[in-house]
This record gives structure tokens, C-alpha cells and sequence, in this order.
């Protein structure tokens, strides 16, 4: 659940950043008794020992790292190969990954499950509790929050998120009740229509509405997703509600009205190898400053910045 | 500005409320269509904020929802708004 916001780090690229922060702490570690060795002027030949230990550790994270990568880029093309048309051996392998991940580890997350909804117990349980001793006419809400801590969403959302660690899947109800303590009420899905009027007024041209009737009680599926995600979704709605309109869900645009594919504006995430090579830099940078080579760590800083200027002219 | 597409949502007891539709999601297939709607629930601390998905079943005036309950139409799903939601330049 820590790293729920890691919606585009893909699963390896997490554990090469942990790799290199081990890495950067052990390497740090072996600069400090360096200088402390050269303070004491002991035998200059155990520094050296020390430097090549220390580039060496440099040297295999690095390796390791490209391997990582390696591995990544397996995964990617590995679902692009998957021929859009078929979708019987596409849905084959998904199975067999999936299958794949939950062999991985069975244990993890029935563990994981079992605390999960143990803490939605509880919660439910306080809840309930407060209910009944401040909100005793509310019954409807009360019967249809009780469903909660049974709701099968709950393991779903926990099961996809083992599967999919790059996405971030949240039952959205734990959130907010976890995270802002309000009443559960607000974590179903019970109208707010005053609140979301309000907060959508400035900005918000409203279209014809459309109706969605839901056909269970379950809620549907939810995910937490940065602003910047946001706004990438918002951006391709009309472009996506054309696509529905050609599939003839919902009624077809006038002509003049094509609708282009949006380009995402102003992305201010950092390409992903400018995005590296400003972590290595920082690293190295910073390992230098604890060597006291100050200005070493300067030259890397000064290239950082240059990086990012770089980048943001280009963008 | 943005422009927001407000629309009615109505649960199983018959209460509606007003939420926004992020956008929709078409399945590679063209044999699935969903929408994504929010219900405005940010979390103070960073910003994020929680989307909704859900399968269109049209039906005259309205359209009917079904939630998503198969673990393999949801990765498919999150493969379409992952494409979407993480892209630098679609197009």
C-alpha cells in the first residue's frame, strides 16, 4: 500500500531504486571511514582497497540496474506482442501471468488479504458504533454500509494490486475513510450533489447529462491517480466519447465536429533516461560531497541543471 | 478551461447523485465500453484523486452500469487507463 502512487514505475524499476539507494547508503558508509583513515594518515593502500570497493559496488549496481531494465523491456514487449485481434490467446496470456504472479507468492497475499479486511473490520466496527450512538435515525445508510467488510471488491482490489504493482488500485472507500476519518456515507456511492456543484461551478460547462444506472449494490472499481493523470484523462474524454459514438453507445457527433486525439500538453515529468541519468548524477554527486571532492559534486550538479534546463527548452 | 461533462448517477435504490465523467474507455475489441467518473474525492495531502470505473450497458435514455467483477476484463481495463493516464503524447 506505501507505494500505491507509483503508477508509472513499473515493478523492476522500483527494486533498481532501492538497489541503488542500499548502494548509495553502503558506498557512503565506505567514504566516511576513508576520510576518517586519511585524518589518522594510516596505511594509504587500505584506502585504496576501500575506493576499489566502493567503485565496485558502484559498478555492479550500475550492471545490475541495466539488467533490471533488461527485464522491463521484456515485460513491455512481451505484452505488445499480443496480437490486439486475438483476443482468445490474449486472454491466455493474461491468465498465464496472472497465474504466473499468484504461484509467486500465494502466501504474501492471503497475508496481505487477511490484514486487509481484519483492518476494514475493525474500522467497520468503530464506525457502527459512532453511528448508532450519534446518527440513530439513519438507518437506510447504516443497512447499506453494513454490506461493506463482506464486499467482494475488497480482495478484488487487493488481488489486482499483487498482479499489477505499477498500477495504483485502491478501494476507494478505505481511503478516504482511513486517510480524512469521514463518515462512511461519503466513501459510498450516496449522493453529494451540492458538493460536487460546488467545487465543479468555475470551471465546468455542463453538457447534456447523461444517466448511469447502476445495476448492483458493489461499488465499482476504483483507483487513486495523480492530478497530472487526471488531467490526461480528462484530456482524451472527448476523443474517447467518439470512439463510444462510432461503436453506437452513444449518439454521433455532428460532422464538423471531429474530434482529434488529444495531445497531452505541458508534461512536466522528465524523459525517462534524462530522468536516470539525473538519479546517477545525483548519486555520484552526492558521493563526491561526502568525500569532500567538492568540486567534483559541483561539475555533476552543474550537469544536472543544465539537464533540466536542457529538457525544459526542448519541451 | 476544462471542459467537464456532468451526468446522473443513479444506484440500485433509486438515489442519484451528480458526479463527473472523466472520460470512457473502449476495449480493444470494440466488444466493451466503459466510463470513468469521479466523485470529486481528493485526498488533501497530494493532490490524488479517486476515479470510478465501470461497463455501459445502453439501454434506452439510460445507461445501465455493471460493475467489473472479472479479474482479466480488469487488467484490460487498467491497461487502457494506464495507456491514457500516463501518456506524454497520444497522438
Amino acid at each position: 500500500m506505501e507505494d500505491i502512487y507509483e503508477f508509472e514505475n513499473s515493478e523492476y524499476r522500483m527494486a533498481s531504486m532501492q538497489i541503488k539507494a542500499i548502494a548509495y547508503d553502503v558506498v557512503t558508509g565506505i567514504s566516511k571511514k576513508k576520510i576518517a583513515l586519511k585524518k589518522d594518515s594510516e596505511d594509504s593502500s587500505l584506502i585504496q582497497r576501500l575506493t576499489a570497493i566502493s567503485d565496485r559496488i558502484i559498478e555492479i549496481t550500475d550492471s545490475l540496474e541495466e539488467e533490471l531494465e533488461k527485464l522491463d523491456q521484456i515485460e513491455e514487449k512481451r505484452e505488445i506482442m499480443i496480437p490486439e485481434s486475438d483476443t482468445g490467446i490474449q486472454e491466455q496470456a493474461l491468465v498465464d501471468k496472472k497465474k504466473e504472479e499468484d504461484e509467486g507468492s500465494p502466501q504474501k497475499i492471503k497475508i496481505d488479504l487477511e490484514e486487509e479486511l481484519n483492518r476494514k473490520q475493525e474500522i467497520m466496527e468503530e464506525k457502527e458504533e459512532q453511528q448508532e450512538l450519534k446518527l440513530p435515525i439513519k438507518k437506510d445508510v447504516e443497512s447499506e454500509t453494513k454490506f461493506a467488510p463482506e464486499e467482494p471488491t475488497i480482495i478484488e482490489q487487493n488481488d489486482q494490486e499483487v498482479s499489477l504493482p505499477d498500477l495504483n488500485i485502491k478501494l476507494a472507500d478505505t481511503t478516504i475513510e482511513q486517510q480524512e476519518g469521514t463518515p462512511m456515507e461519503k466513501t459510498q456511492e450516496t449522493p453529494q450533489p451540492q458538493q460536487i456543484e460546488a467545487s465543479k461551478k468555475e470551471s465546468t460547462e455542463i453538457s447534456t447529462k447523461k444517466r448511469f444506472q447502476k445495476m448492483t449494490k458493489s461499488l465499482s472499481k476504483a483507483i487513486m491517480v495523480k492530478p497530472s493523470q487526471l488531467q490526461n484523462l480528462r484530456k482524451s474524454h472527448e476523443y474517447q466519447e467518439q470512439l463510444l459514438a462510432n461503436q453506437g453507445i452513444f449518439e454521433m457527433k455532428e460532422a464538423s465536429e471531429e474530434v482529434k486525439k488529444p495531445i497531452a500538453e505541458g508534461t512536466k515529468e522528465l524523459p525517462e533516461d534524462i530522468e536516470r541519468q539525473i538519479e546517477d548524477l545525483t548519486v555520484k554527486a552526492n558521493i563526491y560531497y561526502n568525500e569532500g571532492e567538492v568540486d567534483k559534486a559541483q561539475e555533476l550538479y552543474d550537469k544536472i541543471r543544465e539537464l533540466n534546463e536542457q529538457y525544459k527548452k526542448g519541451d | 478551461m476544462d471542459k467537464k461533462e456532468m451526468a446522473e448517477l443513479i444506484d440500485i435504490d433509486g438515489l442519484s447523485s451528480d458526479v463527473e465523467v472523466v472520460t470512457y474507455l473502449n476495449s480493444e475489441d470494440n466488444k466493451r465500453q466503459y466510463v470513468v467518473y469521479t466523485k470529486d474525492e481528493i485526498q488533501e495531502e497530494t493532490g490524488n484523486q479517486v476515479i470510478y470505473i465501470a461497463k455501459i450497458i445502453p439501454e434506452g435514455d439510460v445507461f445501465k452500469l455493471e460493475e467489473i467483477t472479472d479479474d482479466l476484463e480488469w487488467i484490460d481495463v487498467q491497461h487502457l487507463l494506464k495507456a491514457i493516464a500516463n501518456a506524454q503524447s497520444v497522438g
